[in-house]
């Protein structure tokens, strides 16, 4: 009994912290966030390892994750898309979720574009955009050092 | 007679701690507010006062994200800065980091980050310093990385080659708290090599 009271005075109390208060479901700006990756065939030593210099003919891939804001889980209805701006001109490259009924625990978004042998070396911008079901949409850029930036190398 | 009931200290914590629910998913989970790490001497004399809050935060979740990339210095290494799993003995492993106030989709810089680095069965904590404040080289930062995190841990001289693996979480002024986890894959994890 002291116990339950114990429980219903805290939970009172809590009532009057000021709790942040969430935005209403289907407003606010998506998270988009993820990492870049090697991409190269499932039983490759270097498949899925962390890069940010790639030469060409290699698999770039892009692993996201796109976020509710209000609650931090997955959105589920997201549509997401890598735009690279490669020589002055942007290549969209949408990107598909992961997840499958075999492997359910990955969830989260992929792509994948294998650096065209005429690609000029140096960096290349860019930004993975979400939108989903509610009309909210998010953007991806990547931390703002040059070396991390996706880089053609020779 | 017994004393009249009064909500302790110690029992609303502890029925917070059993109300906070933990969310499967990638990246961020909720979790009982973490103590802030206590300040550590990093060559850098005092840290400066921690920021004023934003106009409108908190709003929603604070969401926390990230990657890991080589800090090897000089910053002049063609090594420094790329994004890389996988370091020598020796080798400065970074850690790059954002806190997101996710009502208002802005970098919530009263974060507190740690990166919590598993090694050998122990964790090592690795505080991270916001970036939002002092001058950085224009040829490297094109502006200021006030969205940014960082933390190293310098692998040790006598690890073994293993896969390690590491979360961060954040605590902002608000009392917001978040964890990240990188994606699951194995070869991504973090690793100590050879060569």
């Amino acid at each position: 009994m002291r116990t339950l009271l114990l429980i219903l005075a805290a939970l009172s109390m809590g009532a009057f912290q000021s709790a942040p208060a969430p935005p209403a479901p289907g407003t606010g700006k998506l998270i988009v966030y993820g990492d870049m990756a090697l991409f190269q065939p499932p039983g490759h030593p270097e498949n899925c390892i962390l890069r940010n210099r790639f030469k060409r003919g290699e698999p770039v891939g892009w692993r996201m994750f796109v976020a509710d804001p209000s609650t931090g889980k997955r959105e589920e209805s997201a549509q997401l898309v890598v735009h690279l701006n490669v020589s002055g001109k942007t290549i969209d490259i949408p990107m598909r979720y992961r997840a499958t009924a075999a492997q359910p625990e990955r969830e989260f978004w992929v792509a994948k574009w294998i650096v065209p042998q005429e690609t000029p070396t140096g960096i290349i911008r860019y930004t993975v955009t979400a939108t989903d079901k509610y009309g909210r949409s998010g953007e991806f850029k990547p931390f703002e050092v040059q070396a991390s930036q996706l880089t053609i190398v020779e | 007679m017994k004393a009249p009931l009064r909500p302790t200290a110690a029992g609303i914590a502890a029925l917070a701690v059993a109300a906070s629910a933990t969310m499967a998913l990638h990246g961020q989970r909720a979790e009982a507010p973490a103590q802030p790490p206590a300040a550590q001497a990093r060559g850098r004399g005092a840290p400066p006062p921690p920021p004023e809050p934003q106009a409108g935060h908190p709003t929603g979740k604070l969401i926390i994200w990230g990657d890991v990339a080589s800090f090897d210095v000089p910053g002049t290494l063609p090594t420094h800065c790329i994004l890389t799993n996988r370091f020598k003995r020796g080798q400065r492993m970074g850690f790059r980091m954002t806190a997101i106030d996710g009502g208002s989709g802005e970098t919530e810089n009263t974060a507190v980050l740690v990166a919590h680095v598993k090694y050998t069965g122990s964790t090592i904590d690795v505080p991270m310093r916001w970036r939002g404040q002092g001058g950085f080289p224009a040829a490297e930062y094109p502006r200021q990385p006030s969205e940014m995190w960082t933390g190293v841990w310098v692998v040790p001289a006598d690890a073994q080659p293993q896969a390690l693996s590491y979360t961060v979480t954040a605590t902002d002024r608000f009392g917001r708290t978040a964890t990240f986890s990188p994606f699951i894959n194995v070869v991504s994890q973090i690793a100590i090599v050879e060569q």
